[in-house]
C-alpha cells in the first residue's frame, strides 16, 4: 500500500516536473517551450476575408495596410501605431510590426529573420520620382549568431506600366516601378512599387531578406 | 589511454541539449559542409583529406566498421584548425582492460590546414590523430586535396603510426612504444616517426545530396587483427553518402575487402543554427517628442507626484516587455532606471527595449536616460543614452546608437532598490538529468527526475536559494567502479553520492552580493555549496566596465557532505578503499583568477591556487564564444601532484560546451546548459564548484559584451 502511494507520488511529481511549473512570472519552461518550438513552430496559413477588411476599415481612422508574406501563406492587416519623422510603424495586434517610409518597407519586427534597417534614401528618391537610374541600397539583418549582416545592393530602377489602383479606400492612378537589385553578399531580387502622383507608394512587392522572402503590401486606408 | 569514469550532474535540464539537435534544421550553411569519415573528421571513408568544415562547425559522428564503434565530436576551432574528441568501443577485443570483451578508449585529434586550395595548388593539411595518451588510433598524416571539377575531389597523403601500417614505403627513425607519464599527455616522442605509407582517394558528388567515395587505405588494422576478429584482405574501401537538407550525413561502406561500415554525422554551427534575430514579438516603437516639448518643465512643479505616476506607467510598460524595475529616479532632465533583466540573453536587447519604453513614458524635458542593470542587487554598469539620439536613430544602423552610448561603472550611481517588494519568493519544479560517462562497465549512465528549486530574495542582494531533486528512473546508483587514489578522495567518491543521494539536496546557500568600491564586486556564500561540499566561499572581483581584463580572488572553507546528500556533514578525512590509507582534505582552498576577452571571439582564463586535495597549481581555460551565447572550450590543470600520484590521465583536462536555450526555442532566454566532458575524473586539480561566481554575471553588462550583441538593441 505504502509502495503504491509512493509510486503514485513519484509519478505525480514526475508529471508535474515534465509539465514544469513555477510562481515566477518570468519562468521559461525548457521542455514545453522546446516542444512548442519543434511541433508548433510553423505558423498556420492565415487568409483574410473581405469581411475582416471591411470591419477593420470601419473601426479605425488610422492608416491601414494589407500585408502578405507569400512564402509563409500569411496575410494580415497592419494598423499604424506610431510615427517618427517620415517613418511610420504599422503593427498587428500580436505586436508584429512593419516600418515604412512613404510606403517603402524599411524594417520589420517580430516576423523572424527581421529586416533590421535599410539605407533607402537614393532608392526611395528614384522610385518616388518615377525615374530611371542606378542606386545603392543597403539592407541589414541579424545572423543567428546575433551579428549584424550588411548587404549592399546595386539596384537598376525603371518605370513599368501605368495602373489604376482601387484597394480598400485607396483609389488613385499610379505608376508601377521596378527595381532589380544585385549584390555580391546576398541573393538578387526584383521589387515592384506602385507610386501615386504625389510620390507615395500605395502598393509594393518588396524583398525582405532570405528568411522572410518577398512581402506584398497594399495600402487600404491612408 | 584506458577508460575511467566521469560523473557530473546536469544543471538546467536537457532542454538546451535537445535545443541543439532541434536547431540542426538551421545548420544548412552557405559554405559547403564536407563529407565526414568514420573518425568524424572531414575525409573519405577511413582516411583523412585536407578539407575543413565551415568555421565554427560542431560535428557529432557515430561510425561503425567491423567491431569498432566510434563516437566523435569535432569542432572547427578556427577556419584552419579542427579539434576532435572521440570515444571508441571495440567489441570482441582481447585486452586486459576490456570489459565484457569491449575495449574502450578516448582520443583527441588536431588537424591544421597549411595551404588553402588555389587554382593549381591543392589544399594541404597536417594532422595528429589520437595524439594524447596510450593511443590505439595514434597516427599522423600530411594530406593534399584538389577539386578537379565541381563535385570531384582527389586526395593523397602520407601516414605515420597507424596510418603508416599498410605497405610502408620508408621508415623515419623509430617510433616509441613507451607511455609518457600515466597516459593522458601528448605523445610527442612518436609523432612523424617510424613507418611511412601512402594513402589516396577520390570522391564524387553528382549533386548536393549524394556522394560516392573510393579510397586506398594505409591502415592495416594491426591491433584489431591481433586482438579482435578483424581480417584485412584489401586496402580498397568504397562508400556512399546521403545528405539531408539540414546537413545530416548517412553513409554506408564496404571496407577492407570483407566487412561493412556505416556512419551518421550531425553537423551544427553556432553561427548559423537557430532563427536569425529570434522569433519574439517586436519591442515598442520610439515615441518622438513634438518640437518644443523638451523645453516644457511645467510638470516639475509637482515633481513627487509626477515621479510617482511616471513610475507606475514605467513599471507596467516594462512588465509587458518582461523586464522589471527595481528602482527609479526622476530629475527634470535626467531619469535613472534600475533594471532587472530576467528575459533577454542579449543584454543590448534588454537595454534597447527599456530605452524605447522610456521614450513613451517619461516627461518631454527628460533628455538623458541612465539605465543601470542589476544582478542579485549589484548595479553592474550605468548605460547613458540621449533621448534625441533614440528619436533620430531608430531607423538607422544600430552601430550609430552604440557610438553615442556611454557605459560607465554604476558604483554610487544606482537609485535605491525600492520598487520591488522584499522578501521575494520564487520556486519552480522542472525535470533534471544527471549522467556519468566513460565508465567501461557502462559507458553512459543517466538519471532522470524532478527538481524543486526555490529562492528567497531577502533584500536585493541577500539571497537564500536551493534545490532538491528526486530521481524517477536511472542507473547512476549502479556505479561500482573503485580506483585507488594517492590523494584525499575529493572527487573519486562520486559513486557513494550517486548511490545514497536520492532524494538529494543539490545546494542550499545564503549568498550576500555587494559592490565594495569602484570596479569591485563581492560575494559571500555559505551553506551546502555543491554536491560534495558545504562551507563558506568568499569572492572579490575587480573588473573595470570598459575592460577586457578582470582579476578575481576566491577563498573557500569546506566540509565534506554526507553521502545521503541531506543536511549531514562528514569529517574531512577519506579512506582509500583500495589501499586503506587515510588522507585529510584541507579545510581551506582558493584561487586567484585572471580573465581576458581577446575580442576575436576567444576568451581565456587562468586560475592559480590551491585545489580541493591541497595541491597547488593552475588551470588554463580557453573558450571560443559567440555573441548568441554558445561557448566551446577546453581546460587543463597542472598542479604539484606528480603524474604517478594523479593516476590515469596524468593531469585534469576536459572540454566545455555551453548551448543557450534560445537556440532551440527561437525566443529570448538567459538560460543555457553547460556540458563538461572530462576523460577521467581524478582527485588532483579538482576545484570547488560554486555556482554563483561573479565574473559571468558582471561581464554581461560591461562594454565589450554589450557591444558584441548590440545589433539586438533595436530588436
Amino acid at each position: 500500500m505504502k509502495t503504491r502511494a509512493f509510486l503514485g507520488l513519484t509519478a505525480a511529481l514526475g508529471l508535474a516536473a515534465l509539465a514544469g511549473c513555477s510562481n515566477d512570472p518570468y519562468f521559461v519552461n525548457p521542455i514545453t517551450t522546446v516542444y512548442d518550438a519543434v511541433f508548433k513552430g510553423k505558423q498556420k496559413p492565415t487568409a483574410l476575408t473581405q469581411q475582416q477588411i471591411l470591419q477593420t476599415l470601419a473601426a479605425t481612422d488610422l492608416p491601414v495596410a494589407f500585408f502578405d508574406v507569400a512564402d509563409r501563406d500569411s496575410q494580415t492587416l497592419l494598423i499604424q501605431i506610431e510615427t517618427n519623422g517620415p517613418y511610420r510603424t504599422f503593427a498587428t495586434a500580436t505586436r508584429q510590426a512593419v516600418v515604412m517610409r512613404d510606403g517603402m518597407i524599411t524594417g520589420t519586427r517580430g516576423l523572424g529573420g527581421d529586416l533590421m534597417s535599410v539605407d533607402e534614401g537614393p532608392l526611395l528618391d528614384l522610385v518616388r520620382a518615377r525615374g530611371t537610374g542606378d542606386v545603392v541600397y543597403i539592407q541589414r539583418f541579424l545572423t543567428p549568431e546575433d551579428i549584424t549582416e550588411v548587404l549592399t545592393y546595386r539596384c537598376g530602377v525603371e518605370p513599368d506600366k501605368r495602373v489604376d489602383v482601387a484597394m480598400g479606400l485607396v483609389n488613385t492612378p499610379a505608376q508601377e516601378m521596378v527595381a532589380a537589385c544585385e549584390s555580391p553578399d546576398g541573393p538578387p531580387f526584383v521589387d515592384y512599387y506602385v507610386v501615386d502622383p504625389s510620390g507615395q507608394i500605395v502598393a509594393s512587392r518588396q524583398w525582405l531578406g532570405r528568411h522572410i522572402g518577398y512581402g506584398a503590401m497594399h495600402m487600404l486606408q491612408r | 589511454m584506458t577508460a575511467g569514469a566521469v560523473y557530473r550532474a546536469g544543471r538546467i535540464g536537457m532542454a538546451a541539449a535537445i535545443a541543439g539537435l532541434v536547431a540542426l534544421s538551421g545548420a544548412a550553411a552557405e559554405e559547403a559542409i564536407p563529407s565526414f569519415n568514420l573518425y568524424g573528421q572531414p575525409g573519405l571513408i577511413d582516411m583523412p583529406t585536407a578539407e575543413m568544415a565551415p568555421d565554427a562547425t560542431l560535428g557529432l559522428t557515430y561510425g561503425r566498421v567491423h567491431d569498432s564503434n566510434r563516437g566523435t565530436l569535432i569542432f572547427q576551432i578556427t577556419p584552419r584548425l579542427i579539434g576532435a574528441f572521440r570515444y571508441t568501443g571495440i567489441q570482441n577485443f582481447n585486452h586486459p582492460s576490456s570489459v565484457d570483451g569491449v575495449y574502450y578508449d578516448r582520443s583527441f585529434d588536431l588537424r591544421y590546414l597549411l595551404f588553402t586550395e588555389g587554382k593549381i595548388r591543392p589544399a594541404v593539411a597536417v594532422g595528429l590523430q589520437d595524439f594524447i595518451g596510450t593511443g590505439i588510433y595514434s597516427g599522423e598524416y600530411v594530406v593534399a586535396t584538389k577539386t578537379l571539377t565541381p563535385g570531384l575531389k582527389v586526395s593523397a597523403g602520407l601516414g605515420w603510426g597507424r596510418l603508416g601500417s599498410y605497405n610502408p614505403i620508408a621508415t623515419i627513425s623509430t617510433r616509441s612504444n613507451d607511455i609518457l607519464g600515466t597516459g593522458g599527455v601528448p605523445t610527442y616522442d612518436r609523432w612523424f616517426r617510424g613507418d611511412v605509407a601512402p594513402f589516396a582517394g577520390i570522391s564524387y558528388a553528382p549533386n548536393d545530396r549524394l556522394s560516392f567515395k573510393l579510397e586506398y587505405s594505409s591502415d592495416q588494422y594491426d591491433e584489431e587483427t591481433r586482438s579482435g576478429g578483424f581480417e584485412h584482405s584489401s586496402p580498397i574501401n568504397l562508400g556512399m553518402d546521403y545528405r539531408l537538407k539540414n546537413g545530416a550525413q548517412f553513409s554506408l561502406y564496404y571496407a577492407y575487402g570483407n566487412t561493412l561500415g556505416a556512419q551518421v554525422t550531425f553537423p551544427i554551427n553556432p553561427k548559423t543554427a537557430g532563427s536569425p534575430g529570434g522569433n519574439e514579438t517586436g519591442g515598442l516603437p520610439v515615441k518622438r517628442r513634438a518640437p518644443g516639448d523638451a523645453r516644457d518643465l511645467g510638470w516639475t512643479m509637482a515633481l513627487d507626484s509626477a515621479e510617482a505616476s511616471t513610475q507606475q506607467r514605467l513599471i507596467s510598460s516594462l512588465e509587458r516587455e518582461k523586464l522589471e524595475v527595481e528602482g527609479f529616479d526622476l530629475q527634470p532632465q535626467r531619469a535613472t532606471l534600475r533594471l532587472r533583466n530576467p528575459t533577454y540573453g542579449a543584454s543590448a536587447q534588454a537595454i534597447g527595449r527599456a530605452a524605447r519604453v522610456m521614450t513613451r513614458v517619461l516627461p518631454a524635458s527628460v533628455e538623458e536616460f541612465v539605465i543601470v542593470p542589476s544582478e542579485n542587487g549589484m548595479p553592474m554598469s550605468a548605460i547613458t543614452l540621449r533621448r534625441s539620439d533614440l528619436e533620430n536613430l531608430e531607423n538607422d544602423a544600430a552601430v550609430e546608437m552604440l557610438a553615442r552610448t556611454s557605459i560607465v561603472d554604476a558604483f554610487g550611481r544606482a537609485p535605491k532598490s525600492d520598487l520591488t517588494e522584499y522578501p521575494k519568493f520564487t520556486w519552480s519544479l522542472t525535470p533534471y538529468y544527471s549522467y556519468s560517462t566513460f565508465d567501461p562497465q557502462n559507458p553512459l549512465r543517466i538519471d532522470l527526475g524532478a527538481r524543486l528549486s526555490g529562492s528567497v530574495q531577502i533584500t536585493p542582494n541577500i539571497v537564500l536559494s536551493g534545490s532538491v531533486k528526486k530521481k524517477l528512473v536511472g542507473n547512476l546508483d549502479q556505479i561500482t567502479r573503485v580506483d585507488e587514489s594517492k590523494l584525499p578522495r575529493v572527487r573519486t567518491n562520486y559513486g557513494y553520492y550517486a548511490r545514497e543521494g536520492d532524494p538529494a539536496i543539490d545546494t542550499l546557500t545564503l549568498d550576500f552580493y555587494g559592490r565594495p568600491g569602484r570596479n569591485l564586486y563581492s560575494r559571500l556564500s555559505m551553506g551546502y555549496l555543491e554536491e560534495m561540499y558545504a562551507g563558506v566561499s568568499a569572492e572579490l572581483l575587480w573588473k573595470p566596465v570598459d575592460s577586457r581584463f578582470a582579476l578575481g580572488a576566491e577563498l573557500n572553507y569546506v566540509r565534506r557532505r554526507d553521502y545521503d546528500l541531506m543536511f549531514g556533514l562528514l569529517d574531512n578525512v577519506t579512506t582509500d578503499p583500495v589501499s586503506g590509507i587515510k588522507r585529510e582534505i584541507p579545510d581551506v582552498n582558493g584561487h586567484v583568477s585572471a580573465y581576458y576577452a581577446f575580442g576575436n571571439g576567444f576568451h581565456g582564463q587562468l586560475d592559480v591556487g590551491r585545489y580541493l586535495a591541497g595541491d597547488y597549481g593552475a588551470t588554463f581555460t580557453v573558450h571560443r564564444e559567440f555573441a548568441n551565447g554558445w561557448r566551446i572550450g577546453a581546460f587543463a590543470t597542472f598542479t604539484d601532484v606528480s603524474e604517478e600520484d594523479f593516476g590515469e590521465g596524468s593531469f585534469d583536462k576536459g572540454i566545455l560546451i555551453t548551448i543557450p536555450l534560445s537556440v532551440g526555442i527561437g525566443t529570448p532566454s538567459r538560460q543555457s546548459n553547460t556540458t563538461v566532458i572530462r576523460s577521467v575524473q581524478r582527485d588532483g586539480g579538482a576545484r570547488l564548484n560554486v555556482s554563483s561566481r561573479l565574473y559571468e554575471q558582471v561581464r554581461t553588462w560591461h562594454e565589450p559584451n554589450v557591444a558584441n550583441s548590440w545589433g539586438r538593441f533595436w530588436r
